[in-house]
């Protein structure tokens, strides 16, 4: 019952972490070509912006192919919150494993980028609503 | 029955107003005349109406159409939670002094609720699975929310 909806349930949490870390990172590039002068600086952060977004690509299929077990388990009645639970966990650890290195990925991004490229690459005006 | 949207945050009108907007394209529900909580409310009713139809016995029927209610608060519930846990993690993101830890203390937050919110849908599924047979679960597959499973697709990775 409701399968496809407790999936894209389940989903959403499983990547709430990284997901929120990965949403400023989305138009850095962009930014940081158009705000970030030095050469060698703006190539260092690109460098770092791919990483972040390669990153999200190998995690998104690993999680997708994790997903396909939680769906059978969904899809059979009798399947006790228990397994269902026991399924989730590795896909809660990897959302918060990636959204670890996402952060470390930040503040290396941060190391690279001076205070004033930052605010302008990250404006508070870019405060996440969708 | 509860509007579909009485469950929102008070703190967070903007950005639920937001998802409001971005569901109004993804849903192609945009025509003058429908609003997005509407929309979400036939899609509510629609399930309601298939959940009675597939399931004779009438207490059973009204129990299932309660929970699926009540599974598709918490999935709102759970929308504005993450859309306000974004907008957090942003502000943060946007002060270049922002500390590691500040971080770290959000996404265990965040963490904490994430649990709270899977557990509350599990319990919910466990009691939905308890009421129907496994035919009548077989048939109820296809029933669907698609204004809601839109909306927590937008917020997937």
């Amino acid at each position: 019952m409701l399968i496809a909806l407790l999936t894209v349930y389940l989903v959403m949490h499983f990547s709430s972490d990284s997901s929120a870390l990965s949403e400023p990172f989305a138009q850095a590039a962009e930014r940081i070509k158009k705000d970030v002068s030095d050469d060698a600086r703006q190539k260092q952060a690109l460098k770092i912006v791919d990483q972040m977004k390669s990153g999200a690509q190998a995690y998104t299929q690993k999680r997708d192919s994790s997903m396909d077990i939680l769906v059978r388990l969904l899809a059979k009645r009798t399947t006790p919150a228990t397994d269902i639970e026991h399924s989730s966990q590795p896909l809660i650890d990897e959302d918060r494993a990636r959204a670890l290195k996402l952060l470390d990925l930040r503040f290396e991004l941060k190391s690279v980028l001076t205070a004033s490229e930052w605010a302008k690459v990250f404006p508070v005006s870019d405060t996440y609503v969708r | 029955m509860t509007t579909i949207l009485s469950y929102r945050s008070r703190r967070t009108p903007r950005a639920v107003g937001w998802l409001l907007l971005t569901l109004v394209a993804a849903t192609g529900c945009s025509s003058k005349h429908v609003t997005p909580e509407q929309q979400a409310q036939a899609d509510l009713s629609a399930c309601d109406a298939q959940i009675r139809k597939v399931v004779a016995d009438p207490e059973r029927a009204e129990q299932l159409v309660a929970l699926t209610d009540e599974f598709n608060k918490l999935g709102w519930q759970s929308i504005a939670w993450v859309t306000e846990y974004r907008a957090k993690v942003a502000a943060l993101n946007s002060n270049y002094d922002a500390k590691r830890e500040d971080f770290e203390a959000l996404i265990s937050e965040q963490d904490a609720v994430r649990e709270s919110f899977l557990k509350k849908a599990l319990a919910l599924r466990e009691q939905m699975a308890a009421v129907a047979t496994d035919a009548e679960w077989e048939q109820l597959k296809s029933a669907r929310l698609r204004a809601l499973e839109n909306g927590l697709q937008q917020l997937s990775l």
